[in-house]
């Protein structure tokens, strides 16, 4: 994913106007960048909230910037800056973060980033994106200039693997369906839609159609096409590599609550934040049970209840 | 031209009636940084209604928010908008709140929360000059939040980069919400710490418009370095009750202090 971002960053710094500030980050991403845009590319150290506040300042007065660093540093430490100096002031800021969920699983809790866009969804004016592949980031980058206001785009470490083949129609703002059935409704947000598409094979084989719904946009939340899709589902199931309570869950569930539609709700997320563990991404994700096979099990029994 | 004198005193003595009227707060840092406000905006910086959508002009941020009505009362008189607008400073449904947004004609930038102003001030100083502009920033800084990290981290950063077109004014009145500012970090410490950083300094009466404008003429004061300017001021300057008195960063004159100060001002109610 981070290359992705690099090739369409780059492709848009030959305009002279757009600009990367890091937080001394990028070791073997950016060497490129670093080297043929001189001028257009700053390491800003490690002083987080002023790389916030330059870049409003930067945007304020007509450059397209973006900044990047590893997620922890971009969003918890300079919040404030973000809310006041970004959000609130809505400039067009980009910012663009590294780490999702457990990317950064054995370095501990400090790296762990499960609680992002739910602090993130009370701020004013911000586009959130939580794109599931490097396609996906390839796509949202193109799309970004079109953005008149502030956006965060969060990314894996890894998960370099290239999930679905519906890209061109991607939308900001929308949410992407990658495959259509009548039975259950999956929603996702990020890496974890290749976890989607794998439980929904399992229950394809076993008779039940499908719908996966991916939520590459977090902010604006697209309500519209859940409504669309949540009717006549036996069951909807939720994906988030993320603190279910403030996340995509809690999005969903209120949706359908203000809507009215009662249907059978299944959550797989983070649960609450262990702060003793470290391992692997996978082992992290298994101590929640977000391995395939025990998703695919507690579908089948609540479909079967 | 009016003197800038008594410019500063017709404000003073319109800002004892708005505080009077509202019972909001921080009469006494307006007072402290007015006579400031008021050199820079009449003597010093190229901003005006009409040139405030370009980018070829002079910037001004003021980090310290909480002297906003200040603020808000000179772009009155620069006629960035009306006084039915300044009259409504207070109440329900005003744009102009305690600390100044931007969206206010004549405010660049939202501020309230200490240590932000000296990052976006450098922002903007930065990418005017990559933009080869001429105009200067100047961002008024109160000397307690030279206590926040960020401004710190502001300092290194705009020195690194040589921001020979930024000007930094702390207005060194020497009182913070709820101590001397010596006993929390001298302005010595707070002026050693830019000078390491790449900056070049000078100190000034923060109340004298002569020896305020002989300095801002010389900015910047060293090639290819960002201006500190330390104005040494007192808070509650003008009015013998207020002057240096903790208290008048929360009070606001009751109708008796009302006429008395506005006595001492020499102006009329």
């Amino acid at each position: 994913m981070r290359k992705s971002f690099a090739i369409e960053l780059e492709k848009m710094m030959e305009d002279g106007n757009t600009f990367l500030l890091t937080g001394d980050v990028g070791f073997s991403v950016f060497e490129r960048i670093r080297e043929k845009f001189k001028k257009q590319y700053i390491n800003m150290g490690l002083a987080e909230q002023n790389m916030l506040g330059v870049a409003s300042g930067m945007a304020l007065t007509g450059k397209n910037v973006f900044v990047y660093s590893i997620i922890p540093f971009i969003v918890f430490r300079p919040f404030e800056q973000l809310r006041n100096d970004i959000c609130f002031q809505n400039v067009p800021v980009r910012l663009v973060g590294v780490g999702v969920g457990y990317s950064y699983s054995d370095a501990g809790f400090t790296h762990h980033v499960i609680e992002d866009y739910g602090i993130l969804n009370g701020l004013p004016n911000l586009t959130i994106l939580s794109p599931a592949d490097p396609l996906e980031v390839s796509e949202q980058m193109r799309q970004i200039p079109k953005i008149k206001g502030p956006i965060y785009m969060r990314l894996s470490r890894s998960g370099e693997q290239i999930l679905h083949t519906n890209h061109k129609n991607l939308k900001i703002g929308k949410a992407l369906e990658i495959s259509r059935g009548d039975d259950i409704l999956f929603l996702t947000t990020g890496a974890i839609l290749g976890k989607a598409i794998k439980v929904a094979e399992l229950l394809e084989k076993d008779g039940y159609s499908v719908s996966i719904l991916d939520y590459h946009t977090i902010k604006p939340f697209d309500e519209q096409t859940l409504l669309n899709s949540s009717a006549n589902k036996r069951i909807i199931v939720t994906f988030e590599e993320h603190l279910i309570n403030t996340g995509l869950y809690s999005m969903v569930a209120q949706t359908l609550m203000t809507n009215q539609i009662y249907v059978k709700v299944l959550k797989f997320g983070i649960t609450e934040p262990y702060t003793d563990l470290s391992g692997s991404r996978d082992y992290m994700l298994s101590k929640y049970g977000l391995n395939d096979e025990e998703i695919y099990k507690k579908i089948k029994t609540a479909l079967e209840e | 031209m009016q003197k800038l004198q008594e410019i500063a005193n017709e404000i003073r003595v319109d800002l004892v009636k708005l505080h009077n009227r509202t019972r909001t707060s921080h009469i006494g840092s307006e007072f402290s940084a007015i006579d400031i406000m008021v050199e820079l905006y009449y003597n010093v910086m190229n901003i005006t209604p009409e040139n405030f959508s370009s980018n070829d002009r002079d910037y001004f941020i003021l980090s310290k928010g909480h002297a906003a009505p200040a603020l808000y009362e000179i772009l009155y008189r620069r006629g960035f908008f009306g006084r039915e607008m300044l009259d409504k400073y207070g109440e329900d449904g005003s744009l102009l709140a305690e600390h100044p947004a931007r969206g206010i004609p004549g405010i660049d930038v939202s501020t309230g929360s200490l240590g932000h102003g000296l990052s976006i001030a450098s922002g903007i100083a930065y990418s005017l000059k990559l933009s080869k502009m001429k105009g200067k920033v100047y961002v008024l800084l109160s000397d307690g939040e030279c206590q926040e990290g960020s401004t710190l981290e502001a300092a290194n950063f705009a020195g690194r980069v040589n921001l020979d077109n930024l000007v930094a004014i702390i207005d060194n009145n020497g009182l913070q919400a709820y101590d001397r500012t010596s006993d929390i970090q001298p302005i010595n410490s707070v002026i050693a710490k830019f000078v390491s950083s790449g900056w070049s300094y000078k100190i000034v009466d923060g109340h004298d418009f002569e020896q305020m404008g002989r300095e801002f003429a010389l900015v910047p004061f060293v090639t290819d370095k960002p201006s500190l300017l330390v104005a040494n001021t007192i808070k509650g300057k003008g009015i013998r009750e207020m002057e240096n008195r903790i208290e008048w960063h929360y009070k606001s004159p009751n109708d008796t202090e009302l006429h008395e100060f506005i006595k001492q001002l020499g102006g009329r109610i």
